[in-house]
């Protein structure tokens, strides 16, 4: 099967072959069921975030004071009963999605872009330039990234951007480390040299050849990623080094319920719940797609 | 109990049928294959990849992984004791200590962690009641036998080469002087120069322990040395079996003469090779008829609606042809 | 063997300076330096400013300050904290047996009952054992680790009285929670890592080699199988172990553990730059020799390891 001889109908057959790929991408996907439920309830937190302004009433609803509705235990009006401003704690959890998942993905995106560049070249050209890039990355990549998110957000100063920069630098290692380790498995590829042979260009090599076959592990790290940046960035809020109050972000909220967890547990319970059910679902989709891009990783 | 003059049975196969169920696949491994074994004597086993020799093997030493391995039927019967009823701890008994097995490749059945003198000894610390270090000792006498040095007993693998490394397999499988062996490809991995050697080795080591042995091969000529009866299997059936004589010099199965002629003649080199067109059916999806029919020159349209039935020519050769039926058919091949 | 020890050695010290120069270029953009917080309210002149810059070196350009600052690290000076007026040092030396106590019992934790539970789960691959267990370490990853924390002083200390909420009073029972917080997700690491690894190896031909003589399964599992997959594993469990040392700041914040995570914190929020400095410095230090450490262990468990690095041509490979 891998044997195509290269004949003129060599696109129709690679397109063709494109399409069943991811097809049976999805049909191996869909056979886990785990991942199916990790999707849809991601599919549902994306939704509620990217709605919740047209759901919610920030300024009536989320961060209004409501003193007289202070501290009600959770009941049919208020869910997840109200915080110590009288405010509902389940339409701050919700609204909270916004802050948590665009922190998360942007930070992903700052790692991607860089990380994903970074390693290309390193894996692509090889050489002075592999060795800078990957000492770089081993000089970031060792120290612990809860320490590099705090040291950067206590030097930049906190605020939701230095939040979404300082993630984003430490995840910035992993990209690297393994679109090189992809790039370098498939950088002597006949087909590679088969684009170099007819004097492709090596951007036009790099696009076309080398990153749609590395895209695999990548996709993965993303989803992966995302995941364990949304915890990275509700513990530095919970530290007082994220999304700052009155903003609603499960960190921060779990750090205001902190004050009154001797009397009102469920005020720390609900944020939380949010945390982990988010990741548990974007892990979910994670183990999913690896195993479905990458069967025999499997076995 | 066997009569005097009656040789000893050591190993019989009756009826055996192995599938794998893969994916929702069902892949009909082995299909009713008989075979026995008598105490000294070497059966070869021949046939493509995929024929279903290795999984035969294995059933015989119940060591079908399972899952996706299931033995569906047929009886094992080994030093008269049916290890088909036989449980797990019992058949751990005999394992390495009555029935061996030599695996094809010596770089991949080693444990890389541990000395080769410590995984010979292991094979004397399951089955006798002895010390750690009278194993050891007994392990690097075992090693002096298939001859290497007792002072490497404290190397690991990768200390050495591959033609080695086949030696400690089998030391660790006459560890316990069993009276099967089993060798599946032993020298297919192996150059040819070191391939020759084992081969010397085992035939030598065969006669002084006084085993009976089935060996494995796809190679014709490895059986024409060390064989005295061959079975061919293709596509999880035996087709022809018998005495070396028979089945090389009377061949009576298409598939067999096929095998013959896809070998160079190096008596006569200007003599084009025949290879067998067309590849092994898909075991997951077997003919109805007989597996060969689709490639056979012979095929006939009974060939391709009932399965062949054991046709015995004589007392030790039997041939799996539909084709025998017809009075007078014989094959082009004639005899030698 | 002695001379890939020191080579090990010797290809740390480039990533600890970088790492170094990193932490205190980026503390020294950091808002707050010690001359302002003398400052205070008081109206200096810009002499008196210019003396105090003076005094403790600010004057002079970055690198210049932090090779002395690396000079006197060398030493084991960290520089005297300006919150307290301790040196870091000393600070650092105070708390950090109370770090070690809680990574050592977090990493105890997540050994004993990850790898049975990873071994359990490659080895009935597949089925329903495999899968709970397999969500089970899934969801013990996507547990914020302060949040579980939170919600165990709820539980053990707060609704049953059962265990102390914060604190390290030098007893086990105080230890329990913090190290069962930091142990749950390291627990769901390390078990998802023996799986795969176990995985690797569980269908190589060396076990069949050591079923077909005649070993049970508990032998071809615990003894052979797990040898050949231990690297991947002691790998994870060292730098967990390395990551709790350095970096449990979170837990230790929400147990209140008098370690070297919450000092961190404490002194970030004091804005005491030189503490901050220097722990950071020294956290990232000590994970990263330790995962040293981890690497030459290798040697130990695998020969193939140990040969690929001893001294080559002692005796000629056949």
């Amino acid at each position: 099967m891998n044997q195509n001889t290269v004949s003129s109908s060599e696109s129709v057959t690679k397109k063709y072959k494109k399409r069943s790929q991811f097809a049976e991408i999805w049909r191996r996907f869909k056979q886990n069921k785990g991942a199916m439920v990790g999707l849809f309830v991601v599919f549902v937190i994306i939704f509620i975030a990217v709605f919740a302004d047209v759901l919610f009433d920030y300024d009536t609803q989320v961060t209004a004071m409501d003193i007289a509705n202070r501290m009600k235990e959770p009941c049919m009006e208020h869910l997840f009963g109200t915080d110590e401003m009288g405010r509902d704690i389940f339409i701050r959890v919700l609204y909270g999605s916004r802050a948590s998942l665009s922190v998360g993905a942007m930070a992903t995106l700052i790692g991607l872009i860089v990380g994903m560049t970074l390693g290309c070249i390193a894996g692509y050209f090889g050489g002075a330039i592999e060795d800078v890039i990957m000492r770089a990355t081993d000089i970031c990549g060792s120290i612990p990234h809860i320490l590099m998110g705090i040291a950067i957000v206590s030097a930049l100063g906190v605020s939701t951007m230095n939040l979404i920069l300082a993630l984003g630098f430490t995840s910035i290692s992993s990209f690297v480390r393994i679109t090189r380790a992809a790039v370098l498995t498939v950088r002597n590829q006949e087909y590679v040299e088969a684009g170099r042979a007819i004097g492709q260009s090596e951007a036009k090599i790099i696009f076309s050849h080398i990153l749609p076959n590395c895209l695999s592990p990548i996709i993965v790290q993303v989803t992966l990623r995302i995941a364990s940046a949304i915890v990275a960035a509700s513990s530095l809020s919970f530290l007082g080094l994220g999304v700052k109050p009155p903003s609603p972000e499960w960190g921060a909220l779990l750090s205001a319920g902190r004050t009154y967890v001797r009397t009102k547990p469920y005020m720390t319970l609900f944020p939380g719940l949010a945390i982990m059910v988010t990741v548990l679902a974007f892990n979910l989709v994670g183990d999913g797609l690896r195993d479905a891009l990458d069967p025999k990783l499997r076995k | 109990m066997p009569e005097k003059n009656e040789i000893k049975k050591v190993l019989e196969i009756k009826n055996l049928t192995v599938r794998f169920d893969v994916d929702g696949e069902v892949v009909r491994a082995v299909n009713n294959v008989n075979l026995s074994l008598n105490a000294g004597q070497t059966l070869g086993l021949v046939g493509e990849t995929g024929a279903g020799k290795t999984t035969t093997a294995l059933a015989a030493l119940r060591l079908v992984p399972d899952p996706p391995g299931i033995i569906e039927s047929g009886e094992i019967i080994i030093n008269d004791k049916n290890i088909m009823d036989l449980p797990v701890q019992k058949m751990q008994k005999i394992r390495g200590d009555e029935i061996s097995m030599i695996f094809q490749d010596p770089m991949t059945s080693l444990d890389p962690v541990q000395t080769v003198g410590d995984q010979i000894a292991e094979s004397f610390l399951l089955h006798l009641d002895i010390s750690r270090q009278e194993a050891v000792e007994k392990a690097k006498d075992m090693l002096e036998t298939v001859g290497i040095p007792r002072e490497r007993a404290n190397e690991y693998p990768h200390q050495f080469s591959g033609g080695m490394r086949q030696r400690v397999v089998i030391a660790i499988a006459l560890a316990c002087n069993p009276s099967i062996l089993i060798a599946d490809e032993p020298t297919t991995a192996l150059d040819v120069t070191i391939q020759a050697q084992v081969l010397e080795l085992m035939k030598d080591l065969k006669a002084q322990y006084n085993m009976a042995m089935i060996m494995i091969t796809h190679d014709l000529g490895i059986i024409a040395e060390v064989c005295d009866d061959v079975a061919v299997m293709y596509a999880g059936r035996i087709v022809e079996q018998g005495t070396l004589k028979d089945v090389f010099n009377h061949t009576r199965h298409p598939y067999t003469e096929g095998l013959f002629n896809s070998l160079p003649n190096i008596n006569c080199r200007v003599e084009e090779l025949t290879p067998i067109p067309g590849q092994m059916p898909d075991p997951t999806n077997l003919p109805k008829g007989c597996a060969f029919a689709p490639r056979c020159r012979y095929a006939t349209e009974a060939c391709k609606e009932k399965q062949p039935e054991e046709h015995w020519i004589s007392d030790t050769h039997m041939v799996a042809c539909t084709a025998y039926e017809q009075e007078g058919f014989h094959i082009e091949r004639g005899d030698r | 063997m002695w001379r890939y020890c020191l080579r090990r050695i010797l290809q740390l010290i480039p990533i600890i300076i970088g790492v170094s120069f990193l932490i205190y270029f980026l503390m020294d953009i950091a808002p707050g330096d010690i001359v302002l917080l003398k400052m205070g309210d008081n109206n200096m002149t810009a002499e008196q400013i210019e003396a105090l810059y003076e005094q403790y070196g600010l004057n002079q350009p970055l690198p210049v300050r932090y090779l002395k600052y690396m000079g006197r690290l060398l030493q084991g000076d960290l520089g005297i904290s300006q919150a307290t007026g301790e040196p870091v040092m000393d600070m650092f030396m105070a708390r950090i047996g109370s770090t070690a106590r809680l990574a050592i019992a977090s990493v105890l934790v997540s050994i004993i009952i990850s790898i049975p539970l990873g071994i359990i789960s490659a080895v009935h691959d597949g089925t329903v054992i495999d899968n709970v267990a397999s969500f089970g370490t899934l969801l013990g990853l996507s547990i914020p680790n302060f949040w579980l924390g939170l919600v165990l002083i709820i539980v053990f200390s707060l609704k049953l009285g059962w265990l102390p909420s914060n604190g390290d009073d030098g007893t086990i029972k105080s230890l329990i929670l913090p190290a069962i917080t930091i142990g749950t997700s390291l627990t769901a690491a390390l078990g998802r890592t023996t799986r795969s690894s176990m995985l690797d190896v569980i269908h190589q031909d060396y076990l069949r080699t050591v079923r077909a003589k005649g070993a049970s399964e508990k032998i071809v599992i615990w003894k052979h199988a797990l040898k050949n997959a231990m690297i991947p594993i002691l790998t994870v469990a060292g730098e967990q172990f390395a990551g709790v040392l350095g970096g449990s700041a979170l837990t230790e914040t929400v147990f209140a553990w008098p370690g070297t995570g919450r000092l961190l914190i404490d002194s970030i929020n004091g804005r005491d730059v030189t503490t901050v400095t220097g722990l950071l410095i020294l956290k990232t230090l000590i994970g990263s020799v330790i995962i040293l450490i981890v690497d030459l262990l290798y040697a130990a468990v695998d020969p193939r390891v140990r040969a690929r690095f001893a001294n080559s041509g002692r005796r000629k490979k056949k």
